[in-house]
């Protein structure tokens, strides 16, 4: 499908609701979206969770939007970039509650050992879970390349796959991450150079 | 080929630059030979990124989701779109983007219209001096512009009364001492006055009895204020 029969789609779908409209929008976005929001959350299982999210809010919220086949792209990547972010901040909320109870527990025991173990579980847990590439399919997974993308900082790596993998023009990405143009160029630099480095070390 | 050059930050501008115009790497490699070790570091790096577009979901997964989608919008009531009757579709054509700075556009001209009638209203007891007074005199000479020839007389009359009645209540009140304004409101009578017996809108009584009056008036503004004679005084003989 292209462009202009997605732009055709959504006009359809908002004009009479028909959901065969939609499910073309939907399978024209479905793995772009779901190897964003993979490459971004590096956890299948919460990557299709996000994804599923990402659909039931385009198709709650189609109606009413005011689109082109331009912005629309823009918005649907918005929609999972905001998902993304919010699963981040959980997760860092989750897990700053996790070492504050183990905390507390360890410092009501009184036992240092006992602290120092949990801290080299909870190291150990975050590197386990850091370890690149475990959530791809073997034939793509580059561990040098993930790692490398995981040390980006978010904007870099979310500027980076929406630039060389999901082939967006600069004009798509700066609304997505809301930046000018010339500061997405400015980011895309700056990330693929750091990324080279790191890569070559 | 000099393959050792550190490759500075305009070149890989030029090379990324080419890359996003869509051409192919190996090709903007070549045309940096200068720079080819270096810039092949960066092209491995983007041609690594390219791998990833091969990442795919699972198609079950991928059913699955699109079934789950409609039985939540089914469970939270949610109709893709609201279908449009015929009647409701001029309607609902008419509601795109420029409803909004329309009924705003139409606000603001209300708001302004409201003010403007607000001060129009103020203004209609405002005296020689006051702050409105010159809306008052702005808004009685638009009226004798927008007003047909034939029925001027009634509006001059009116507005003479009008200037006679300002200067009643200045003379009735003590605490006026603006003698500029009450100078300027003589000049004012005897303009209209004037206007009014040059055009004959006055008949021989009335303009009479009228003249008398705006004798008196005058009389009492200049001996309250001290202004001088106005030229116009001349009209009287």
């Amino acid at each position: 499908m292209n462009y202009k029969e997605l732009e055709l789609c959504i006009k359809n779908f908002k004009k009479t609701g028909d959901n065969s409209h939609f499910e073309k929008i939907y399978r024209f976005f479905f793995k772009k979206i779901y190897r964003f929001v993979l490459l971004n959350i590096s956890d299948s299982q919460a990557a299709e969770s996000i994804t599923l999210d990402v659909f039931f809010n385009v198709y709650r919220h189609l109606a009413k939007a005011r689109l082109n086949s331009g912005s629309f792209r823009a918005w649907v990547y918005k929609i999972a970039r905001n998902l993304i972010i919010d699963y981040h901040r959980k997760e860092a909320k989750h897990k700053q509650d996790q070492s504050l109870e183990q905390y507390i527990e360890t410092r009501q025991s009184d036992d240092l050992n006992e602290l120092e173990s949990v801290d080299k579980s909870l190291i150990a847990s975050d590197f386990k879970e850091k370890s690149p590439g475990e959530y791809i399919d073997s034939e793509f997974r580059d561990p040098e390349l993930l790692a490398g993308l995981d040390k980006l900082d978010e904007l870099q790596k979310q500027v980076l796959i929406l630039r060389f993998v999901e082939d967006l023009d600069y004009k798509t990405i700066s609304r997505i991450i809301d930046k000018s143009e010339l500061a997405t160029r400015a980011i895309k630099f700056r990330a693929i150079s750091k990324l080279k480095e790191l890569m070559t070390k | 080929m000099n393959t050792g050059k550190n490759v500075n930050e305009k070149v890989l501008k030029k090379f990324l630059s080419l890359i996003d115009k869509g051409m192919d790497i190996d090709t903007c490699l070549s045309k940096f030979p200068g720079y080819y070790h270096n810039l092949k570091e960066y092209a491995e790096t983007i041609k690594s990124l390219d791998n990833l577009k091969n990442i795919s979901a699972d198609k079950d997964f991928e059913e699955k989701s699109l079934k789950d989608i409609y039985m939540r919008a089914r469970t939270e009531d949610i109709k893709g779109v609201k279908k449009i009757s015929p009647k409701n579709a001029f309607l609902t054509g008419l509601r795109p983007a420029y409803l909004k700075p329309l009924i705003a556009f139409f606000a603001v001209l209300v708001l302004i219209g409201f003010s403007f009638t607000g001060t129009l209203y103020a203004s209609g007891d405002s005296l020689p001096g006051d702050i409105l007074y010159p809306v008052k005199r702005t808004s009685e000479n638009i009226q004798v512009a927008f007003t047909p020839y034939k029925y001027e007389k009634n509006l001059y009359i009116k507005i003479l009364e009008e200037r006679l009645g300002e200067a009643d209540i200045i003379l009735s009140r003590d605490d006026f001492k603006d003698s500029d304004a009450a100078e300027n409101l003589i000049g004012d009578i005897d303009e209209t006055y004037m206007i009014c017996r040059e055009r004959k809108y006055l008949g021989a009584d009335e303009g009479e009895k009228l003249q008398n009056e705006i004798t008196a008036v005058k009389d009492r503004l200049r001996k309250r204020y001290g202004t001088h004679k106005h030229g116009t005084d001349s009209l009287n003989n």
